[in-house]
């Protein structure tokens, strides 16, 4: 399934429609997608034909799976060929299942690849072909946003994909946010610097949409993303050797950026509005010097807007990592949790786990083995419940804010780290001596479980529906609803 | 709006009611369709066919019911008592408490009228017979059937202070009922009175008045204040009031039902169990209520609410007025000019929402702890409070939830307070703290730090503040022509100059 497949089968669901009226990349069809991400969670998606300057050209595809907030796996499901209304459980374990069984990728001639319909070299190459989006009024640049960065590690071959982003600086430049622990542009390109030689990369746009999902997935150091993304598609990726690297490219991606990052260089990155829902600074980061696209014809690029609350990236992460830290929490022997969820709106900063507590201190063991998770680099928060609280079904944020007023003593059950946290630059809780500085955040539990030493008497169980009325009745009034 | 019918069309005319017409069963099977109109975010209902009673004997629920705010749906939590208060259902919420605000500024005071409605149909003594009467069984588990959106009418002991509240009734057998008083109502402490003096408490009970006689009984009104004046204002025309049957009070004239009596200050029996807020209550002895009349209306129509499912009437009005009240407080009381106060029922009333700007150092503090400080006069529901600027929309939970979670720094912005009374809403006080009789509270501050300079505060990035006003109203207007579904929504206060 590449991005084009997708594309029609959402068009199936009636999931998709496509706009032919004139827009600007810069802002305005942006801000359709912002106002479908707040109206209905950018349930329909949309495919820009007619972007101004580029009619035939190019074309931007929003909302490619950003899914309601009360289901936000469910473009996510559908990329991974379940059904749109599958639920959570069905997706994680699915999930879960293929994770378990990578496949390894297969390489084709560039003659049975499709990104390769068209080939800018040198002197001919031009970003500026392509309607790369101006997202917010405040941005720095454009922007690429939803890609996948392909670099290998000089000493070990590993050869890593990543989402990152990437700011347009002239035709043939870009530059990228990169942060200390990340795999790809940051601790691979410092390998390269120290030795002071160019490191090559390629920038993939489209392709098999898992490979979003293979790209976000937070893998152990030396596993291959490409594997992982075969594994997910049950079916090996097709890959095809890059125009002038030794780098290996998704074979029907829509468009390929390929170049290298120069040692000791850097240029102005940002600002860009983050999914904090501020906008981040600007700061000198490495240059990507192209020198080779190749791409599709008319390819579709697809964008997210970091900020605009509900997003194609926010769908991702919710989708991807909840189901990630689920199953390294119970590798790492925390066999009583339940289930992991990601409040909609926040990312990574609202991150809920559903657990029982089968000894004294495991709150506060899972709390730690949570606070020095490189998933706890970004989010701030994270809230604890019973592992009886539905947070797997429609209803699953409700659940958690009725758990954070009931079933939350502050004194007793809240509880904040120290300020010595990793302060990232996008962290918006610390002011911008504090961002310099890199140290100074804290986290903060809101532990809404059951404590172990308390009785049974202490206990008060919530009601649901379920429980008020005979299943009978119940099943009678849905009925008689839906004739109304 | 002059009573309960009038208040029914407008919600039909404007699609928020839809009438059953196949025959109903008010045991359970009344409650679980408007449990599930409650769930799935759908019509009041007015069951216009009860089983086991005469022709014109209804049923209605979810009159005072909407959405929350977690979501965008299609009308707001608030709409449905705009509508009664003929106001534009999708006005913001600090709009909303602005008018509440100026309508009970200038009370009305009723009007004593010799006949209405209310007394079409007379039972007295022997004749009254609450079984007459379709009143619900709401749950499976209930320890009877239950009146539910009533207001009860009372009046002190020693002077002529009448007071409405709301009061929720069980039904024992034929003249008794029996209810419950929580302990900070002023109902509780005028019965209180009459207990010490070994008389007994009289009564009337309106079901199904005027929609803002409901309304004031969920409004915490200051000691000696004339509700009828208040609902009066809150109606912009006098309530019509008219002489009880067997008793000194005054009853609305345009009521559906009126039950009267007296309390026994000696008798109690078991109440409930009943699902109070969102968890059983078990059976708790309560004051014994012994019917001497009930008149009605040819064909009455008793509301009802379906407690123990979110958002149930009841929670939704004392949502409504309770977070009013805080506001007028801390406007009135206090001179703090906030924006808005919410109480949204996703944190089952437990936390309270503060809008506004910050105006000078502290007066974060000053506000929350006040707001803190009023707890036990609205049976201590919250005990925590959140304070977010006046940049903030009303019109979706989902912006202060950010806030308090995204950009507010645990060590700097959550402030924690020792001891907080008890409330029934809550599960997490163990024996240990009720032994003791209190738990903690907490108030979280979103605002930016005053000392911060402009540079540390980061610029907001959401539709309104990425995107030039002109773009995103011409996107708002542009949005079904596109092919998009839904309705665009734009949160005026916070667009940002670029």
């Amino acid at each position: 399934m590449d991005y084009r497949d997708y594309a029609e089968l959402l068009r199936k669901e009636g999931m998709l429609i496509e706009i032919n009226e004139e827009v600007s990349w810069n802002l305005e069809a942006i801000c359709y997608t912002a106002m479908n991400y707040r109206v209905e969670n950018g349930q329909t998606a949309h495919i820009f034909n007619n972007v101004k300057g580029y009619k035939g050209k190019a074309r931007l595809f929003g909302s490619f799976v950003a899914s309601p907030k009360k289901a936000p796996h469910q473009k996510s499901a559908m990329i991974f060929g379940l059904p749109k209304d599958a639920t959570w459980p069905t997706f994680r374990d699915e999930f879960l299942r293929r994770f378990d069984h990578p496949l390894k990728p297969i390489v084709v001639e560039a003659g049975d690849a499709v990104c390769k319909q068209h080939v800018m070299m040198g002197k001919d190459v031009n970003l500026f072909a392509f309607p790369w989006p101006m997202i917010h009024q405040s941005d720095g640049g454009r922007y690429g946003t939803i890609q996948t960065h392909i670099i290998e590690d000089p000493d070990t071959g590993w050869v890593n994909w990543g989402n990152y982003r990437m700011m347009i600086v002239s035709k043939n430049r870009m530059t990228g946010l990169v942060v200390g622990v990340q795999h790809g542009p940051s601790i691979f390109y410092q390998k390269y610097e120290a030795r002071n030689i160019p490191a090559p990369f390629c920038y993939v746009v489209g392709g098999d949409p898992i490979i979003n999902f293979a790209a976000g997935t937070n893998l152990p150091a030396g596993a291959a993303e490409a594997d992982y993304a075969g594994g997910f598609r049950q079916e090996p990726m097709k890959l095809v050797r890059a125009e002038t690297q030794k780098l290996y490219v998704p074979a029907d991606a829509e468009i390929v950026i390929e170049g290298v990052m120069m040692p000791y260089e850097r240029l102005d990155e940002g600002p860009q509005g983050e999914y904090t829902g501020f906008v981040h600074g600007r700061a000198p980061m490495p240059v990507y010097h192209v020198h080779c696209i190749t791409y599709r014809d008319n390819p579709l690029i697809p964008y997210s807007i970091g900020g605009a609350t509900f997003s194609d990236e926010q769908a991702i992460s919710q989708s991807l990592t909840p189901v990630e830290i689920y199953r390294q929490l119970h590798v790492a022997g925390f066999k009583a949790v339940k289930d992991v969820r990601f409040l909609p709106d926040l990312l990574w900063d609202g991150m809920v786990i559903a657990t029982d507590n089968p000894y004294p201190s495991y709150i506060q063991e899972l709390r730690a083995w949570m606070e020095c998770h490189k998933v706890g680099l970004w989010g701030t928060q994270f809230m604890f419940v019973d592992g009886d609280v539905d947070i797997s079904g429609p209803d699953f944020a409700s659940n958690v804010y009725q758990e954070m007023g009931t079933k939350a003593d502050p004194k007793r059950d809240l509880f904040r780290s120290d300020n010595d946290h990793l302060c990232t630059p996008l962290n918006p809780t610390m002011d911008e001596k504090g961002k310099k500085t890199g140290v100074g955040a804290a986290r903060l539990l809101w532990d809404c479980t059951t404590p172990y030493e308390w009785t049974k008497e202490e206990i008060v169980k919530p009601v649901k529906a379920a429980d008020l009325f005979p299943s009978k009745v119940l099943d009678k009034a849905k009925s008689v609803y839906k004739g109304l | 709006m002059r009573n309960l019918r009038v208040y029914m069309k407008a919600l039909e005319e404007s699609g928020h009611l839809k009438a059953v017409k196949g025959e109903t069963d008010s045991n359970l099977e009344a409650a679980a369709l408007t449990a599930q109109s409650y769930q799935e975010v759908g019509p009041a209902l007015h069951f216009q066919n009860v089983k086991g009673y005469p022709k014109g004997f209804t049923l209605a629920s979810g009159l005072f019911t909407g959405p929350g705010n977690l979501f965008l749906e299609k009308f707001k939590y608030w709409s449905r008592v705009c509508i009664a208060m003929g106001l534009d259902p999708m006005v913001t919420y600090d709009k909303f408490q602005g008018f509440l605000l100026e309508r009970i500024s200038h009370p009305i005071y009723p009007v004593q009228l010799n006949t209405g409605p209310a007394k079409q149909v007379i039972h007295k003594g022997a004749d009254a017979d609450l079984n007459a009467l379709p009143f619900p069984r709401l749950h499976e588990k209930d320890g009877g059937r239950y009146g539910t959106l009533q207001t009860m009418i009372a009046q002190d002991l020693d002077s002529d202070w009448v007071v409405w509240e709301n009061v929720r009734t069980m039904v024992l057998d034929k003249n008794r009922l029996v209810g419950h008083f929580p302990s900070h109502t002023h109902i509780a402490e005028i019965f209180a009175k009459y207990k010490a003096a070994k008389k007994p408490m009289p009564f009337c009970l309106s079901i199904g008045g005027p929609p803002m006689v409901t309304l004031t009984s969920f409004l915490p009104l200051g000691k000696g204040v004339s509700p009828a004046g208040v609902a009066g204002g809150l109606t912009l025309d006098p309530i019509e009031l008219i002489k009880a049957e067997t008793n000194s009070l005054f009853i609305p004239t345009e009521a559906e039902v009126v039950i009267e009596g007296e309390v026994s200050p000696k008798d109690t029996a078991p109440e409930g169990p009943y699902p109070e807020f969102w968890f059983y209550r078990e059976a708790q002895p309560a004051p014994v209520f012994h019917v001497k009349a009930i008149t009605h209306r040819k064909d009455p129509i008793i509301p009802f609410s379906v407690d123990g499912v979110k958002p149930s009437d009841t929670h939704n009005l004392m949502s409504l007025m309770i977070s009013f009240e805080l506001y007028n407080r801390l406007i009135n009381v206090r001179n703090f000019p906030v924006k808005w106060v919410q109480m949204p029922l996703e944190f089952n009333l437990n936390f309270v929402i503060i809008c506004s700007k910050p105006y000078f150092p502290g007066y974060v503090a000053w506000s929350s702890k006040y707001v803190l400080s009023q707890a036990r006069h609205f049976g201590a529901l919250y005990n925590k409070v959140v304070f977010v600027d006046d940049k903030t929309t009303s019109l979706h939970l989902e912006e202060p939830i950010l806030f308090m979670i995204q950009r507010t720094h645990p060590n700097r912005g959550y402030h924690f307070w020792d001891q907080m009374p008890i409330g029934p809403n809550i599960r997490f006080a163990s024996a240990e703290q009720k032994k003791k009789g209190y738990v903690s509270g907490l108030y979280i501050d979103t605002t930016w730090p005053m000392d911060w300079t402009p540079d540390d505060i980061p610029r907001r990035c959401n539709l309104e503040g990425a995107y030039p006003e002109e773009m995103v109203r011409k996107v708002a207007a542009n949005y079904k022509k596109f092919g998009f579904k839904g309705t665009p929504v734009i949160f005026e206060e916070e667009f940002v100059p670029f």
